[in-house]
């Protein structure tokens, strides 16, 4: 049997999921944060049956692509979980009718109960199930409340085949059903709903989008570079250093084998940047370097993603956003693409035109380094002081906007205007933002860590069988006379292909100046995406978008690039 | 308490509060628009609008929808307004 859960955006869907099967999926606080379906599975008696998450949907007449994922899904279940969110009860019944015209057995979860009552809001439950004809259960997903009684109903699905009716007819039925079944009592607005207000102002709203971002931007740096400094870099050189040594000297020193596993050793200091072994580079660059970054950004994200702040974000940029060919929303996806790329382009589903999701896929696989990255420009850059990582970002910044300005005119078609749902402002419950952070940090053990190995131990083999010669020889007179960089950082943007951090990182032993390591952070950042980016870029805009892209991303990384080089000399 | 004349989302000020009239422009905007709440009959009330011609952020049923500009010029509401 396979059971889908159905509902309006931003209703909690994705948190009845994970209650019901206990697979973990991310959920935030803002309408369209789940973009494909997700399968799990749960008892259900002797029988185990399929749930699918299924991205949300106001109507079934589709607006979006994310929309019509939501219905082509329709046709393959065999129960229905609609998902009501109490405290707006007309908007979502709505759904509720049009899902009740059809054939499928359903029940209705009426959630987020808690709110409605604290908000006043009073539902007749068995006034509703007669109304509906269909089971209904308040639940409260967050805390689990309900969730017992909701699998219980499931064998008591019904399908009550509503008369099919037009848009204004089935509006009037919900007004009737409304009416009958809900009391609101008066209410007075509480301090959320007052900063609420204020964080879409435009006066007092651009101010407190400046200081989340900023506040963003200097909280996730200190609190890694304060995580290096004080628990990786000791742990490193105090305890693992002398491991490495040891497996150095068991290994004779030298030869190949102990050039892959321990790499360059020079005076019995490991230099864990350069040396370049698996057991050196291959684990710091990923554990000491980068993964502070990924804990500190993501645990931001998370923060700022369940509070609801972002949809008011999005409202903010709309007009700069605008004079990109975007609107707002798409800040949402870009915010995403600084953890990964691959996310953020993933998101950009939630854009209404295929004009728009090109236009933002390609903005962010250029122009939005992802954390990896990032935490590598920290690092290296930044040791040569803060104001060439200001460049990097500045260069990176004013690209993403000349690049959308111009995509903008080169592209036929007009951007959709902004219209979205804006949720109220809730304080993040501690456990989800830590589900969320383990889901993610944990993901980047699991697929970052052992690419970043295999970059390492590819690149030294190819280097000791002497094949970077041949690309270096032939990609060296673009790099060295347009970009300025040594022969050698060829083979750097090669490996950018598969991790740029351990790209950046192969960048430091080259003997660059300060401005030559901004060129190569810029031209790292812009050109190829790495190989998963590349395939999620792909599957989300198709081969001819990718071409299109690829061509963009050498003509913009060339001529920035160049520019860059020309401005150092 | 005097019914005032009809005016635009757009043109309404930040925390006025009116009842929707009608919605003009095509029928896909305005099918968008009525999933959302945003439709003939509904009591809304203006939350905020940004500077050069930005999103207009409207709350019917204690609910907040953000339309552009264009859309919001297109929302005609009888505001409620003190009598003289």
């Amino acid at each position: 049997m396979k059971i889908l859960l159905v509902g309006n955006p931003n209703v909690g869907k994705s948190v009845v999921f994970s209650r019901l099967t206990g697979v973990h999926v991310l959920s935030s606080n803002y309408p369209g944060s789940t973009v494909s379906y997700t399968n799990g599975f749960m008892k259900l008696g002797a029988e185990q049956v399929e749930i699918t998450d299924v991205p949300g949907t106001y109507t079934l007449d589709p607006t979006c692509e994310a929309e019509k994922v939501a219905l082509e899904m329709l046709g393959q279940g065999d129960r229905i979980i609609n998902v009501v969110d109490a405290t707006n009860l007309e908007r979502n019944l709505y759904l509720t009718l049009q899902l009740l015209e059809r054939d499928t057995p359903m029940v209705v979860a009426l959630n987020v109960w808690d709110d409605a009552r604290h908000h006043g809001i009073l539902i007749d439950l068995e006034k509703l199930e007669a109304a509906l004809r269909v089971p209904v259960i308040p639940t409260v997903a967050v805390s689990g409340e309900g969730m017992k009684q909701l699998v219980e109903a499931l064998p008591r699905a019904a399908a009550p085949r509503h008369p099919a009716r037009t848009t204004s007819e089935r509006w009037m039925a919900v007004g009737d059903i409304v009416g009958r079944v809900q009391k609101v009592s008066h209410r007075h607005h509480t301090w959320k709903e007052r900063l609420a207000d204020a964080s879409l102002r435009p006066v007092s709203g651009g101010l407190i989008a400046v200081a989340v971002l900023a506040g963003i931007f200097i909280g996730v740096r200190y609190a890694s570079e304060g995580l290096i400094d004080r628990v990786m870099n000791p742990l490193f050189q105090g305890v693992w250093a002398p491991l490495v040594l040891r497996v150095s000297r068991m290994l004779g020193g030298g030869g190949l084998l102990h050039d892959l596993v321990v790499g360059n050793i020079t005076g019995g200091t490991i230099n864990f940047v350069e040396s370049f072994g698996l057991l050196t580079s291959g684990l710091y660059v990923p554990i000491a370097m980068v993964f502070p970054y990924i804990l500190s950004f993501y645990l931001a994200l998370g923060l700022l993603e369940d509070s609801g702040y972002l949809p008011r974000l999005a409202v903010m940029v709309d007009t700069l956003m605008h004079r990109i060919g975007l609107h707002g929303y798409a800040i949402i996806p870009t915010m995403l693409g600084f953890g990964c790329n691959v996310p953020g382009i993933m998101a950009t589903r939630v854009l209404e035109s295929r004009r728009e999701r090109f236009i933002a896929a390609t903005l962010i696989s250029i122009a939005i380094p992802c954390a990896s990255l990032q935490a590598m420009i920290f690092g290296l850059v930044g040791a040569r002081g803060g104001r060439y990582v200001l460049l990097v970002y500045a260069t990176l910044l004013l690209v993403w906007l000349v690049l959308g300005f111009v995509l903008r005119r080169l592209m036929r078609g007009f951007t959709p205007e902004l219209l979205i749902e804006i949720p109220p402002y809730r304080l993040p419950s501690l456990r989800a933002i830590a589900q969320k952070l383990w889901t993610r940090v944990r993901g980047f053990f699991v697929e970052a860590v052992p690419l970043v190995l295999g970059a390492v131990l590819v690149v030294n083999l190819l280097q000791s069988l002497g094949l970077f010669d041949a690309v270096a020889d032939f990609c060296a007179p673009v790099v060295t006379t347009v970009l300025g960089l040594p022969r050698e950082a060829v083979i750097a943007l090669a490996v950018g292909f598969l991790r740029k951090d351990v790209a950046l990182g192969m960048m430091a032993p080259l003997d660059m100046t300060a401005g030559q390591l901004v060129v190569g952070s810029v031209v790292l950042a812009m050109f190829f995406p790495c190989i998963a980016t590349f395939a999620v870029l792909l599957k989300e805009i198709g081969p001819r978008g990718l071409a299109r892209s690829t061509g963009v991303m050498l003509a913009a990384t060339l001529v920035t690039g160049g520019i860059l080089n020309l401005l150092f000399d | 308490m005097q019914e005032g004349d009809l005016v635009t989302a757009a043109e309404m000020a930040d925390g006025q509060q009116g009842v929707v009239v009608r919605v003009d422009g095509e029928q896909m905007m305005q099918d968008r628009l009525e999933a959302l709440g945003i439709r003939p009959g509904r009591k809304i009330r203006k939350v905020s609008s940004a500077f050069m011609k930005g999103p207009t952020v409207i709350e019917v049923e204690g609910c907040s929808i953000a339309v552009g500009f264009g859309m919001a010029s297109r929302i005609f509401a009888k505001t409620e307004q003190t009598a003289p």
